[in-house]
């Protein structure tokens, strides 16, 4: 009796080293739960928007993701598909005329994308979370912009990006897809010339 | 009249608010029927005669004078708790709802720690003993002391009148049930007075309750006249009797003591050590019948003799190094450090509630930092915004999970080593166990042995033979359950742990014809786990709101309180799933893969339409207004911020306030607040603005605040600020031909969302429902061990002997005994000896 006792006690340690570990993962888990307010946390009441962890975020080529079918109703009531826009760059940009930084923005995407339009760069808007079309049309006629929006109040547009891929998270967000059609750069803040520049160019330059 | 018809229709409001001489008749009809509710009746029988001071032997011929003194005493005690906590919560009624969060926060813990407190009474836990050695002596004067702690201990069943009273009188600050927001504070005389006021009802409620104790307690002592003729039955309840009267009867010590002590009056006399002689003496027999561990070791005496010389420094320094290891981790392991670190846990939610949290709400905490210049920092050093990530909570639950883990693993293994050793063999002197039987028989010894192990079978006990004797076990599940129900608890601990670090929420407003897809686009609000994976994890479905349907409480007291909150939506699974329609009300979600879709709130959204100088429409839409309070007074801001041009052309944008008022008191009555939630008389005060809205510097802004730095009020006729109430279809002129706000014919209505994903819910859910049957097989299974031995004697004649041995005192198991002697004795019948008695079961 007290040979097996013996052995059961040495085994007991062993098992209790085993258990320590596995408390410690368990217990690191938790202690990261517990603390659930170190969760990332954005955006404000009434803001009506979600703030981007920010900066610009490029795809190498060959790693790119295909870009989602996106098609739809323009603002002005047009059937727009950014399939037709095969082999060239399409600069999409995510906005809402309710929303500030998408005002602080529009002057230099309504700039760019006259600058770029030769160079085989096609803008296009997605219009979200504008109950009506009216306060979004006149957005675009106060900064000028003429290159088409859809419309998307309700965001099943952006919806249709697939799991993983760069998608907008943010209003703004600035998506760039390749000549390919394939999802190449994102940013989810309002971005100046200069860092659109920085977006665009590259694709212009890929053949 | 009209009192009394309320009365009738509705007895509840009018205890709370009608005629106090109505109240108290109706508050004694509501005793009567809470008496009679099935969790207090059955209580009656044992603390009336109790309470009398007698037994139900002598009830039969007990005066009925003493009776009903002791069961008005009785009352009394209990009317004492009842009306001291009807007053105290009259009085604090206000302040404990402003801080009703923090305290079903700190209750919450407290409910807990109970609980834990509750299983660490249990004999396999602490081997401790928490029984009540001195109690109230039997009689008149312990009456009210047990009275009162009827009372106390009865607040959980308080019944649903009495609840409800408690409950309005901490509410009655609102007069009537309407929504939270609308707090008023009594001035402090007739706060005073409504705790007297409540009081009395309690106290009516009291008697009533009182007078029922007596009635029942003369039914009792006609019932006992029966007794003589149910012996068994009597014995049962004269043991439930000993039962509450040890307030605790369920839960004696680990002690091993025989079934005879529960007779005794003496029995509180060293149970403790009763049970450590019993262990002693029973040797093998009573090893192992847990898996709890014993202390062994003490500290200051690991190290033991040092010998000469380094060597022998180092060999003392390491068994004093793993010997202080060992006692440190056995300590951390113990139930007790364990209950130590769950009270520290809910302390530390304490300042959780009390202060602002970063994590919750940041705003208020810069608010409190501004307020408070000398505390902010320590509370800064302390971690005290951030309480439940700040180390030193972090510290208390990582030791918390260590202890329980520590505790369950090993006490896990021993478990598993006990299933699959054998019962231990018949201690020498059967005779000394708890219950033991013996008859004579003519039947073989081996005969009986193998009957008796064939029936031990039956009955699922692991049996088998040892030498003369056949040993049995039985009531593993006991043990099984409490490991059970520890696991169970970490199961659940840890899934809300991942539920917390996956989980993501946030908020949508919807007007009626919006929609809401969910990607992070498309959010007011967010908020998400540290794991959870932006890019990966949102569901992909979306949904408009096509219709919500409020209807609100017309007439009564209960006016305006919400009768229907329903949305009716279309969703689609996916990108472009095909549509589906459904109804989402308050506490019945949506769920789509995954995602749960809540209807949190609603509120107004009046549809205007804004036109320039010139005559054109520069906005026309619904503008979703926030409620400010139960009757849905809403505020909001109108921003024309493109396309309009003043009487000259030039460029500028406008901002109106809104006020609306579904429900308008009139003009002349002098108030601006709805008068009912319902849209009766909607009313849309405005007032004009025009300037730069601030919203092209590309800071975001709130859309339901105007930003008036850079705005200029339009000004009516006399100088004054322009303000205009609108009924629907009516316009407001601005002055100078700056353009016009017309309210159109139409109120839509929209409703808050709150979407939220938070994976672990099932196995929190199984984790909780493990742990409840877990808790139930440890409660209620014995774990008990039985021995047969048959043994020719030296008249040839076999001697039959039959013990058991409990986990813990219980009568369950003499009678289970019996059940098995008599079993086996008709298989090997009792041997005829007229000289002597052959047959009993001692208990």
């Amino acid at each position: 009796m007290s040979l097996s006792r013996a052995s059961r006690r040495r085994s007991n340690r062993t098992r209790h080293a085993a258990s320590v570990a596995a408390v410690v993962v368990a217990g690191a888990l938790t202690l990261s739960a517990c603390g659930g307010d170190g969760a990332t946390s954005s955006g404000t009441s009434g803001a009506k928007f979600v703030t981007g962890s920010g900066g610009i975020s490029t795809v190498a080529k060959g790693e790119r993701q295909d870009a989602p079918k996106l098609d739809g109703e323009t603002l002005e009531g047009e059937k727009l598909d950014i399939d037709d826009f095969k082999g060239k760059v399409v600069v999409l940009n995510v906005w809402g005329s309710w929303c500030s930084p998408c005002r602080a923005e529009a002057p230099n995407f309504a700039k760019v994308s006259e600058e770029t339009k030769d160079k085989g760069v096609e803008f296009v808007g997605i219009n979200t979370r504008d109950d009506s079309k009216g306060p979004a049309i006149e957005f675009e006629k106060q900064w000028g912009i003429t290159y088409p929006s859809f419309y998307d109040p309700i965001g099943k547009l952006v919806l249709r990006f697939p799991k993983g891929s760069l998608n907008p998270q943010a209003i703004p967000s600035t998506i760039v897809i390749d000549r390919e059609g394939k999802i190449a750069a994102r940013s989810l803040m309002a971005l100046n010339e200069k860092k659109l520049h920085q977006m665009i160019d590259p694709l212009i330059a890929e053949k | 009249m009209s009192v009394l018809a309320a009365a009738v229709t509705d007895p509840n409001t009018t205890v709370l608010n009608g005629a106090l001489i109505l109240a108290l008749p109706i508050a004694v009809a509501a005793g009567l029927v809470s008496f009679f509710s099935p969790c207090v009746l059955p209580l009656v029988p044992g603390y009336l005669s109790y309470v009398t001071g007698i037994s139900g032997t002598d009830l039969a011929d007990a005066r009925r004078g003493r009776m009903v003194a002791g069961a008005s005493l009785f009352v009394l005690g209990f009317t004492a708790v009842f009306v001291s906590t009807g007053a105290l919560f009259g009085y604090f009624g206000q302040t404990l709802q402003d801080h009703q969060e923090t305290l079903t926060r700190v209750l919450g813990g407290l409910m807990i720690l109970m609980g834990f407190f509750f299983m660490g009474l249990m004999p396999w836990i602490t081997q401790r003993e928490f029984r009540f050695h001195k109690r109230p002596a039997a009689g008149l004067a312990g009456a009210p002391v047990l009275g009162a702690l009827f009372g106390i201990g009865w607040a959980p069943c308080t019944g649903p009148t009495l609840g409800s009273r408690h409950d309005a009188v901490v509410h009655r600050g609102e007069r009537g049930a309407r929504g939270r927001t609308d707090r008023r504070v009594l001035p402090r005389p007739r706060r005073a007075l409504r705790a007297r006021r409540d009081g009395v009802p309690a106290g009516a409620r009291c008697v009533r309750l009182g007078q029922e104790a007596l009635r029942l307690g003369d039914a009792h002592r006609r019932t006992d006249d029966d007794r003589d003729r149910h012996p068994a039955r009597h014995g049962d309840l004269e043991r439930h009797h000993s039962g509450h009267a040890g307030l605790d009867g369920q839960l004696h010590g680990g002690d091993l003591s025989s079934m005879s002590k529960t007779e005794t009056t003496d029995e509180t006399a060293a149970a403790a050590a009763a049970a450590e002689h019993d262990e002693q003496e029973f040797g093998e027999a009573g090893a192992q019948l847990s898996t709890a561990p014993r202390e062994r070791a003490v500290p200051g005496s690991f190290g033991g003799v040092m010998q000469p010389g380094a060597a022998g420094r180092i060999a003392w320094a390491w068994r004093e190094t793993t010997g202080w290891v060992r006692w440190f981790w056995r300590q951390l392991t113990s139930m007790r450090v364990a209950l130590i670190l769950l009270f520290l846990l809910s302390l530390g939610a304490i300042p959780g509630s009390l202060v602002p949290q970063t994590g919750v709400d940041e705003t208020k905490v810069e608010e409190f930092r501004t307020a408070h210049e000398t505390l902010a920092p320590v509370y800064d050093d302390l971690g005290l915004f951030n309480v439940y990530s700040s180390v030193w909570f972090s510290a208390i639950y990582i030791l918390l999970f260590v202890s329980l883990i520590g505790c369950i693993v090993p006490r896990t293994w021993q478990f598993v080593g006990q299933l699959r050793s054998r019962p231990p063999g018949a201690p020498g002197r059967l005779t000394r166990l708890p219950a033991y039987t013996t008859w004579r028989t003519e039947t073989d010894p081996e005969q009986v042995r193998e009957a008796a192990l064939a029936m031990l079978g039956r009955r699922r006990f692991r049996s088998h033979a040892v030498g003369d004797a056949v040993a049995a076990e039985k009531g593993y599940l006991r043990e099984a359950g409490n490991l059970i129900f520890h696991i169970a608890l970490i199961v659940m601990l840890v899934s809300f742990a991942t539920g917390q670090l996956f989980k993501s929420e946030g908020g949508k407003l919807i007007v009626e014809g919006g929609g809401f897809a969910n990607t992070l686009t498309q959010y007011d609000d967010f908020k998400s786990g540290s794991l959870f994976d932006r890019d990966h994890d949102l569901a992909p479905f979306s949904f408009t709101l096509d219709k919500f349907v409020g209807t609100y409480e017309r007439t009564g007291p209960q006016r305006g309180t919400p009768r229907t909150y329903e949305a009716h939506v279309t969703y689609a699974e996916g990108a472009d799933g095909a549509e589906k329609k459904t109804r989402i009300e308050v506490n019945r979600p949506l769920e789509v893969d995954g995602s749960k879709v809540y209807l949190i709130g609603h509120g107004y959204a009046p549809v205007v339409t804004v036109r320039d100088g010139r005559g054109r429409e520069v906005f026309s839409g619904a503008v979703p207004l926030l409620p400010m309070d139960s009757n849905v007074t809403s505020s909001g801001a109108i921003k024309v911020m493109d396309g309009y041009r003043d009487k000259d052309g030039k460029k500028d944008q406008l901002g109106f306030q809104a006020f609306f008022v579904p429900t308008f008191a009139g003009a002349g009555k002098g108030t601006m607040l709805s008068q009912y939630p319902g849209l009766d008389f909607p009313v849309l005060a405005l007032n004009a603005f025009h300037g730069s809205l601030g919203v092209d510097a590309g800071l975001p802004q709130n859309v339901y605040q105007l930003d008036k730095r850079k705005m200029k009020a339009f000004k009516d006729a006399q100088g004054a600020d322009l303000k205009q109430r609108l009924l629907p279809g009516e316009t407001m002129k601005l002055p100078d031909g700056a353009g016009s706000i017309t309210f159109e014919k139409d109120v839509k209505e929209w409703a808050t969302f709150q979407i939220s994903q938070q994976p672990g819910n099932v196995p929190a859910l199984v984790g909780a429902v493990a742990a409840i049957a877990g808790l139930a097989g440890s409660l209620f299974i014995q774990r008990r061990r039985v021995w047969v031995r048959a043994v020719r004697g030296e008249d040839g004649v076999t001697v039959v002997e039959m013990a058991g041995l409990g986990r813990s005192e219980s009568s369950k198991l003499p009678e289970e005994l019996a059940d098995l002697a008599a079993t086996l004795n008709s298989q090997a019948p009792t041997a005829p000896d007229p000289a002597e008695p052959v047959e009993g079961v001692r208990a």
